[in-house]
């Protein structure tokens, strides 16, 4: 496709995008909605972490670690004056009269989990196969162990409350589809196939030149900005959270999601998390009991874990490399078609 | 529930030597003696960090020393 085609494409893509964020609320309950918008916060999160898990080989279980520094981070800087001396009077001076409006405090938690993405992904990189997993675990317990006795800045293990309530739908949307853009544009680049290279043979890579740590750096750092920027996006969406929200429970939610998704695909990964929220959403919702035609099946709560849990033995049993694989569903063509093309 | 002693085992079997019994052993005599001794000798507000600590050493060895200290230290394979 030419160029002016298929930037006329993306524009009307990014048009109906906009158009369906802006005609949603009038259509569905508020319920739906909200909904819409926790499963674009985990398209986010989920999207940056197929870059590092799927595409480059790194499997990470600490991703959740940076959600956790991304909304405490943009919590403390957009959190009132007011609401800073009520719940935080131990902060420094210059900290306890900031206050950040939205956009910039997400930003400055994206870049503060750039900065921690490069000390710890310095030494971890090195790591490959399970030991990276465990390693990244470490690091997450750790991140967990030190946001609960940081209480001057977090009040601990108490719930940090008041963060203003700002993800609204279209803000949700518009971080989607700048993550999922940017996430594109490098794995489907010369960068990309230097990670998809680092992923297929370590030896082989190098053997033809590639300097593997620096390449599994840049996937970790960049899959750590947006994890802190969608670690923002929750935190203004639940308006108190505590450190036990970003644990074990969330990690292996993440994980499961971009699994039965397929790693090595964005669009897996957003199938992921909109097939595992829908799934649970309707479980959860039949879990309460429910009538077919004469016969009433009474409630039994729980029954929702046990059914999704199956799903997921069954996704893996019969789609080992999840629903999409390395497919991408992109408008029209599809990228494994475009690769074989010669570039022009 | 139970979750955090399962990775402590998994830290202890790392620490002493995965694939050795006695390297085990050693392991989780070795890092059940340093929580409590970070508890009983270090100052008070260091305690907390316990757990941080363990995964901290748990990180050291693996990058150091990914084969714990009861087998030779080969090279690092990427």
């Amino acid at each position: 496709m030419s160029r002016p085609a298929s930037l006329l494409l993306a524009l009307t893509g990014l048009a109906l995008v906009a158009l369906a964020t802006l005609a949603l609320p009038r259509l569905v309950n508020d319920y739906l909605v909200r909904i819409v918008i926790v499963m674009c916060i985990n398209a986010v999160l989920v999207a940056s972490l197929s870059i590092g898990n799927g595409f480059t080989g790194v499997f990470s279980l600490g991703h959740v670690g940076f959600v956790a520094v991304g909304a405490y981070v943009s919590g403390i800087l957009s959190l009132s004056p007011a609401a800073k001396h009520a719940y935080l009077p131990e902060l420094p001076h210059w900290l306890a009269t900031l206050s950040l409006p939205f956009l910039p405090s997400t930003l400055a938690a994206g870049l503060a989990c750039v900065v921690l993405a490069l000390l710890v992904g310095a030494p971890l990189m090195r790591l490959s196969g399970y030991f990276v997993s465990v390693a990244t675990l470490g690091f997450l317990i750790i991140v967990n162990v030190v946001l609960i006795n940081a209480t001057d800045f977090t009040r601990g293990a108490r719930t940090f409350t008041s963060v203003p309530l700002e993800t609204t739908l279209p803000w949700a949307v518009g971080w989607l589809v700048v993550t999922l853009t940017v996430l594109a544009r490098m794995v489907y680049s010369p960068v990309g196939r230097r990670y998809l290279a680092c992923r297929e043979d370590t030896i082989a890579a190098q053997a033809i030149g590639l300097d593997v740590l620096p390449i599994r750096l840049s996937a970790f750092v960049l899959g750590a900005f947006f994890a802190g920027v969608g670690g923002s996006l929750y935190g203004h969406y639940l308006g108190s959270f505590s450190p036990a929200s970003f644990y074990m429970a969330y990690t292996f939610a993440l994980v499961s999601m971009l699994v039965i998704g397929g790693m090595q695909s964005l669009t897996g990964a957003v199938a992921g998390v909109v097939l595992v929220t829908l799934a649970s959403e309707i479980l959860r919702n039949l879990e309460r009991g429910f009538d077919i035609g004469a016969f009433s099946v009474p409630p039994l709560y729980g029954a929702s874990q046990i059914v999704l849990g199956t799903i997921f033995i069954l996704v893996m049993i019969f789609r080992p490399s999840g629903l999409m694989g390395d497919r991408e569903l992109t408008l029209g063509l599809l990228t494994k078609q475009r690769r074989n093309q010669p570039e022009g | 529930m139970g979750f955090t002693p399962l990775l402590k085992a998994f830290v202890a079997a790392i620490i002493g030597g995965f694939g050795s019994i006695a390297g085990a052993l050693l392991g989780g005599y070795l890092l059940g003696a340093l929580e409590v001794f970070i508890v009983a000798f270090l100052p008070s507000e260091v305690s907390p960090y316990r757990d941080a600590i363990v995964f901290g050493l748990l990180i050291a060895f693996l990058l150091f020393r990914p084969n714990g200290l009861l087998s030779p230290n080969r090279e690092v394979k990427l």
